[in-house]
């Protein structure tokens, strides 16, 4: 059987509690046991992906996962030359679209 | 007999406060980039996102003081724009329940209101659902 897919989107920064983090780590536990796993980091969340801001998203990495910040988000929070945690990539909610109505994939918006 | 719901390739369930955060303006963001795609979106709003529809909310936002002459429109002016430039491709529903026990019964002529009881065919109708927010 192929390997479920799954795309995570976050939109909570690491600041408004544990959530961000705990989400992310499912992602990661996802990933580890074998699941394609993309997360985008959306709203608030991309901040949690500037240096080291929130671990999990290393481990996120670590497993195998691809993460990606929304490039209006980065912007609009005057972000646009923050250095991200390496790996992190820059995306668009635009370009997710298509993996969003993909019945192959998995969607988690939280 | 009861008119069968248009299909749909995605649902969006839209809940939650609509000004507390980015999820309106995402959610819109995504239903607009759908749009380009060629997919058919509809969208369920849920909870105070059934306020976003009200007639009573007119064409613009109240002024700005800091952008006094700049005019921002409403959400009931964007959504009725999106809705009348995509009439095949996207449908907006509203929770009867919802917006009553909110108070906001005079919805744009576009948006069907439907009790939550009938939820469950609005997910049969589309291909995939995807909720957004929390109640």
């Amino acid at each position: 059987m192929d390997p479920s897919r799954v795309l995570l989107i976050e939109t909570r920064g690491p600041h408004s509690g544990p959530g961000c983090a705990a989400f992310l780590a499912d992602g990661a536990a996802l990933a580890a046991h074998g699941s394609s796993v993309r997360v985008l980091l959306l709203g608030d969340a991309v901040t949690g992906a500037v240096a080291n801001a929130v671990p999990e998203i290393a481990s996120l990495i670590r497993a195998g996962a691809e993460v990606a910040v929304d490039d209006i988000s980065i912007d609009r929070r005057g972000m646009s030359h923050a250095r991200l945690f390496p790996g992190v990539t820059r995306t668009s909610l635009e370009k997710t679209a298509a993996e969003i109505v993909d019945s192959d994939v998995k969607v988690v918006w939280h | 007999m009861r008119k069968s719901l248009p299909q749909t390739d995605l649902l969006l369930t839209l809940m939650g406060a609509p000004h507390a955060d980015d999820t309106l303006t995402d959610t819109l963001r995504l239903v607009q980039a759908l749009l380009d795609s060629g997919t058919r979106v509809s969208v369920w709003a849920c909870g105070y996102a059934t306020l976003l529809t009200q007639r009573a909310l007119g064409e613009c936002k109240p002024r700005n003081p800091a952008s006094w002459d700049t005019e921002y429109p409403s959400t009931a002016a964007i959504i009725a724009t999106m809705l009348a430039a995509h009439p095949e491709h996207l449908y907006w529903y509203g929770c009867r329940f919802c917006s009553d026990d909110r108070g906001a019964d005079d919805h744009l002529a576009e948006v069907v209101m439907r009790p939550p009881a009938r939820y469950a065919e609005n997910v049969a109708a589309a291909g995939k659902t995807l909720v957004i927010g929390v109640m």
